[in-house]
């Protein structure tokens, strides 16, 4: 359309002799959204670091707003008109809005800083990118979303013209990610350039203009976005034809997730969410998935049955029951704690049953509560016929619960340890003899399992913290499904958060055959309804800190989920 | 980055025998000039209470000096107060502000920095206080409790000098662990090595080298000695020091009674009395008594409160070799108050 | 690489080992320069006597060097170690002097440190208190407790006791061969244990290894009272080498020294990252330092700058060339 606002041509930059960009071309001009794809380690963060001014490139140029650079410093950077807004915030949680956005640049008057002239601006700022807060709020006490938003505002004080989005979504809930892709639709009419770099392929189908697939430090696809199939990206993304996953035969069609399923049958549910189309699958056909549905709670969906399973209704009829082939593994009555519960549920052999809600909804403290890691108020807690009170994570571990948690880096990760020491740590006693290590087992098991999640590079003393997020997540995941332990119920939290599209499908395999070839039950946690679909046999609704509603079989679709979340909020918020 | 590694308790050693460090009775009383001035109340005054300001809590004489000079006190009708200020000048600093600000009639301080406690001695003597200054003297006080610790460095130098003399032929090899980290232990050396190396010119110094506590002696001596294996002498700025040479030259295989060793020390602290007692090669100590100072502690301010014009003490110190057996018994009895 | 004679391959395999050594640990390098420094400028360093005298002096050093190590890795911290070297050489002392047996009194010397880096490890590990604090009141309070029950100097113990710093195993030292089999156990308590892996795990990212199960309080507690006990045991040797203990000035400024030796040897204060081996290098690198110093004759300040340049100098050295290596 009009100028470019962002020109890169023939960007190279290579980190001891690996060529971490290869002759990259990009450009963005104003007032359009330019999605940015490709797995992790395929180059993306290296060439917005290179924008950002944190590399210096070994070859090409950067045009910002006219001017051409060989290489930027990320004084330059910021002068030139380019913000960054990475996954890792960077505003600073103990300062106010307004604080933040003048940080390093405050307005003053007679040598003090002009609060109150800050603060009026600040506020012009927010209602730009139509943040929800106050600049004299403190960072650090609002939601995540409303971070972010201060940092866009941020980088508009300083009259950015090229705005770069990293994972703008990752940490945000379903409703928070409609937020912000409205704000960015926002900016984009304001005339900003904006690079938006996402693993997810429903933000690029709604956002971007153009798409470019980095794959191995190269452009390897680069479009218009009208009329790409996610297939078409998909594949320049995984750099091959998409083989589909062969455990997800009984995946009821409705695969057209990525890593899920078989692409092009999907009728892939493109309009906007319908309201009808939450009450079909309710009414219970989960019959190919055998799906259990609750007719109890369907017609008044939140809070009124909300204990669903802690009383009558789970009493007289055992979940099991219509199931014969897989007895319950995991049963769970009138679960509560801090914020949550009453939760009743149960996961059979075999099964994957997911958890869908938005952030705060309690998925991940029911998780954290069944794994040991938050204590529970009430309900009981069975594994097979065993009633286990987990107090810490190591009871429930001996009971045969294991969890990976949402926050790999924080939660899971020691980056500094090898590989080994990862996916081994807690195989590393049971392995033992006469409390030695076995050292020759514990290569062996870690081939093993190396093998089977498809860990790459499959070096055993390496250290996790070199690895890419997606085989980073599966060293996790190896924790649980190696050999030398014994999960009868495995627990995820988001399991691909930040993670390639190869690597997800890979995860979304390796949890597939566990459940199917040995049982395990399943249940996961997840904001993205695409995964929910990929992996799920049923799911679960969760609102404030309740189940308030399930889906199974054919009525299991992103748009009967998005419509269930919805329909809920309200009511979540009455209750 | 590290600290050297045994810096504080080098520092803590230092300051006992600073302050044990006695100044021997010949030494010329100082001029008390500040002493004529201030307690005019005097006469009828009766002190009631001493505060007792001695920095270094480390110390063992510090448990010593504690307990007799609150026995001493409590005959005359006394009560000691003391600080705890933990070898810090700043913590002493504020600790004798407070006694200052309360009012404590009589402040004997032994001040860590002598010219940070001059304006707190004049606002105690503005305000009508008794100070008494310990191991020292300052502008402002009305009397002092002095030491010559060069003196218990002469008498040390001295004796082990005469000694390679009648045993060495005036030949050998001698080691000095020193101390040049505050006053007292630079007047030790001083007097330890001049003494010594005037009367003893024939005898080789192969070594001065840092070290107050056993720790540091034994290594220094240790290195000293695989260079020089033949080392006949080890001298100390403190007993605890000498005390570590005594343990390396034993190591080394040297016999308990080597009739061509000699090692000597200054405080007179307890396992060095003992060593000297049991006729080892540990054949002397330049030692204080702590019944000594105690009764100056206490002494020296009811003087000042009675009106006496010279009241200040010199605490005399003596050389205790094996054959002062009677000497060395009562030191130890001394030491250990609470055991006789 | 496989068919290759054993025979040539092996010295090879030596060399390339050696490299690599040096490459993870540059203070091998560093410390043979000062080794060599020293001999070639006093001629007696590599004496064996002085030899033996730096063992001697680098074994107590080493003894709780190598447990505040594994505290480090994991996580913590243990600042009273110089205190409780002083009651733990009281507490011999003391029941030496009275008549006790030797062993008798190194039992009780280890069980007052047990009881002190239990206390240590309670408040840190159990109530989640912070390690620098808790241990540095320790520092203090312990130091007050020493004195308050042992105001005087202790000394003369008999020939008994002094055996555990004077006799000779094989022709080596006591305190030496103590100090061999305390850092063998380190090494193979972090090499072969699950422990040792733990205590990684738990330096690196304790949450995740609360939520590895792995138990993030017995392990580091157990090293708090494994580090006591050590730092007693360090403070009954010196009371028996020296025949004395004195209780306000035994092992001051020890807890410095000794975690100087851990960190030179490369085991990061952040936790997470260490080996024994560093630990060994570390502590030999200050022993040597110190004795060649005193070799060299060199004056009271000046020992004190160098030491303290070499340190920093070390610590460069151990930092900067892996990063050049690589």
């Amino acid at each position: 359309m009009t100028a470019p606002g962002l020109s890169i041509r023939g960007l190279t930059k290579s980190f001891g002799g690996v060529r971490a960009l290869d002759g990259v071309d990009l450009t963005v001009p104003m007032g359009q959204v330019h999605a940015l794809l490709g797995h992790n380690g395929a180059g993306k963060s290296t060439l917005i670091k290179c924008l950002g001014g944190a590399y210096p490139p070994d070859a090409g140029t950067i045009e910002v707003g006219g001017v051409s650079y060989a290489r930027l410093s990320p004084r330059e950077s910021i002068a030139a008109g380019v913000a960054i807004i990475f996954q890792t915030l960077s505003v600073v949680d103990a300062l106010t809005v307004a604080e933040n956005i003048f940080l390093g640049q405050e307005w003053t008057r007679y040598g003090r800083i002009d609060r109150r002239a800050q603060e009026e601006v600040a506020a012009g700022l927010l209602e730009r990118v139509a943040a929800k807060c106050s600049p004299r709020d403190r960072v650090g006490e609002l939601p995540m979303a409303q971070r972010q938003l201060v940092e866009i505002a941020k980088a508009l004080s300083r009259s950015a013209s090229v705005l770069v989005l990293d994972e703008p979504t990752a940490a945000l809930s379903g409703t928070e990610a409609d937020a912000l892709a409205e704000r960015v639709e926002d900016l984009r009419t304001q005339g900003l350039a904006i690079v938006y770099v996402t693993h997810l392929l429903s933000e690029v189908e709604r956002l971007a203009d153009e798409v470019t697939v980095l794959r191995d430090g190269r452009v390897a696809h680069h479009a218009p976005m009208a009329g790409r199939t996610r297939r078409e990206l998909v594949e320049s993304i995984t750099g091959g034809p998409l083989e589909s996953t062969p455990r997800r035969a009984r995946g009821l069609g409705r695969g057209h997730a990525p890593p899920g399923g078989e692409g092009p049958t999907a009728e892939a549910p493109d309009r906007p969410p319908g309201r009808e189309r939450l009450a079909a699958p309710l009414g219970g056909e989960g019959s190919s998935a055998g799906a259990v549905d609750r007719p109890s709670g369907r017609e008044c969906p939140p809070a009124a049955h909300g204990g669903d399973g802690s009383t009558a209704d789970a009493a007289d009829r055992p979940p099991g029951r219509e199931r014969p082939p897989a007895p319950p593994r995991l049963t769970v009555h009138g679960l509560r704690g801090p914020g949550f519960g009453p939760v009743g549920l149960t996961v059979a052999e075999g099964e994957r049953v997911g958890l869908y809600g938005l952030i705060g909804s309690g998925r991940t403290r029911i998780l954290e509560t069944l794994y040991g890691r938050r204590p529970a108020s009430a309900g009981t807690v069975r594994v097979g016929d065993r009633t286990v009170t987990p107090a810490r994570p190591a009871e429930a571990l001996a009971a045969g619960i294991a969890l990976v948690p949402a926050d790999r880096r924080a939660q899971a990760l020691f980056p500094s340890l090898s590989a080994q020491d990862n996916a081994l740590l807690p195989s590393v006693r049971p392995l033992a003899r006469y409390g030695v290590r076995a050292l020759g087992a514990e290569r062996r098991v870690f081939d093993a399992v190396a093998t089977a999640v498809g860990l790459r590079p499959a070096r055993p003393g390496l250290p996790a913290g070199a690895f890419s997020g997606g085989n980073q997540q599966k060293l996790v995941l190896g924790r649980w499904t190696n050999e030398a332990r014994h999960v009868d119920v495995l627990l995820l939290d988001e399991p691909t958060q930040g993670v390639d599209v190869g690597a997800r499908q890979e995860i979304h395999r390796v949890v597939s055959s566990l459940a199917a070839e040995r049982g395990t039950a399943v249940l996961f946690a997840s904001s993205d309804p695409e995964e929910i679909v990929a992996l799920a046999d049923r799911c679960l609704i969760v609102a404030g800190g309740q189940v308030v509603g399930e889906l199974s079989g054919a009525g299991l679709t992103e748009q009967a989920l998005l419509s269930a979340v919805h329909d809920t909020v309200p009511a979540e918020g009455a209750a | 980055m590290t600290p050297p590694p045994y810096a504080s308790s080098r520092r803590g050693f230092l300051a006992l025998s600073a302050a044990t460090a006695l100044a021997a009775a010949g030494c010329s009383a100082p001029q008390n000039t500040a002493a004529s001035a201030k307690p005019s109340v005097s006469g009828g005054t009766r002190l009631t209470r001493i505060g007792l300001d001695y920095p270094f809590t480390q110390l063992p004489l510090y448990s010593t000096l504690l307990k007799l000079s609150t026995t001493r006190a409590k005959q005359h009708g006394i009560s000691l107060l003391t600080t705890s200020d933990n070898a810090n000048a700043d913590t002493q600093a504020s600790n004798l502000n407070t006694w200052v600000a309360r009012k404590v009639p009589a402040i004997v301080s032994f001040p860590m920095v002598f010219e940070a406690a001059e304006p707190i001695a004049k606002a105690a003597l503005d305000a009508g206080l008794i100070w008494v200054t310990y191991g020292g003297s300052l502008q402002h006080q009305s009397a002092d409790i002095q030491f010559s610790f060069r003196e218990g460095g002469t008498l040390l130098g001295e004796a082990a000098a005469r000694w390679a003399e009648e045993h060495l032929g005036g030949k050998g090899k001698v080691a000095f662990l020193t101390d040049s980290t505050i006053e007292l232990g630079r007047e030790r050396t001083k007097g330890m090595i001049d003494a010594f190396t005037k009367l003893a010119p024939g005898v080789d110094v192969v070594a001065q080298e840092q070290a107050i506590d056993p720790d540091t002696g034994l290594s220094k001596a240790k290195a000293i000695l695989a260079k020089h294996s033949d080392l006949n002498i080890v001298l100390g700025v403190t007993d605890a020091a000498a005390y570590g040479g005594f343990k390396a030259l034993q190591q080394a295989g040297r016999a308990k009674d080597d009739g061509k060793t000699f090692v000597g020390g200054q405080d007179g602290s307890a396992p060095s009395l003992l060593a000297i007692k049991q006729g080892t090669f540990y054949r002397a100590s330049a030692a204080l008594a702590p019944e000594d100072i105690a009764a100056a502690i206490v002494d020296v301010p009811r003087a000042v409160a009675a009106g006496k014009s010279d009241a200040s003490a010199q605490v005399p110190i003596a050389l205790v070799q094996r054959a002062d057996t009677a000497r060395i018994d009562d030191l130890l009895a001394q030491n250990d108050p609470g055991a006789s | 690489m496989t068919t290759a004679d054993p025979a040539l391959t092996r010295p090879r395999v030596l060399v390339t080992g050696g490299l690599t050594a040096v490459r993870h640990h540059p203070l091998i390098a560093v410390l043979a320069a000062m080794v060599l420094a020293f001999q070639l400028s006093t001629g007696s360093f590599l004496n064996p006597a002085n030899l033996r005298g730096i063992a001697t002096d680098a074994a107590t050093l080493a003894i709780v060097a190598v447990p505040l190590a594994l505290l480090v890795i994991s996580g913590y911290l243990d600042l009273s170690v110089g205190s409780t070297l002083a009651l733990g050489g009281l507490v011999a002392g003391w029941l030496a002097g009275h008549g006790q047996s030797p062993v008798v009194a190194v039992l009780g010397a280890l069980a007052a440190g047990a009881a002190v880096g239990a206390v240590n490890g309670a408040l840190c590990c159990y109530f989640g208190l912070s390690a620098f604090i808790v241990t540095l009141g320790m520092l203090t309070a312990v130091r007050g407790l020493a004195q308050q029950l042992f105001p005087l100097p202790l000394s003369g113990f008999g020939p008994g006791f002094a055996w555990l710093g004077g006799s000779r195993i094989a022709g080596i030292a006591a305190p030496v061969v103590i100090a061999a089999v305390v850092l063998a156990a380190g090494a193979l308590f972090l090499a072969l244990t699950p422990a040792g892996r733990h205590v990684f795990a738990i330096g690196v990212n304790r949450e995740a290894a609360h939520l590895s199960g792995i138990s993030v309080r017995r392990t580091p507690f157990a090293l708090f009272v494994v580090t006591g006990v050590a730092a007693a045991l360090a403070g009954a040797i010196k009371a028996s080498v020296l025949d004395s203990v004195v209780a306000g000035t035994s092992g001051a400024g020890f807890e410095l020294t000794v975690l100087t030796a851990v960190l030179v040897g490369g085991v990061a204060l952040t936790g997470g990252s260490g080996s024994i081996l560093g630990v060994l290098l570390g502590v030999l690198f200050l022993g040597g330092l110190q004795n060649g110093l005193t070799l060299l004759n060199v004056p009271t300040f000046w020992q004190q700058m160098a030491q303290g340049t070499a340190l920093v100098a070390g610590a460069a050295l151990a930092y900067f060339a892996p990063r050049a290596a690589r």
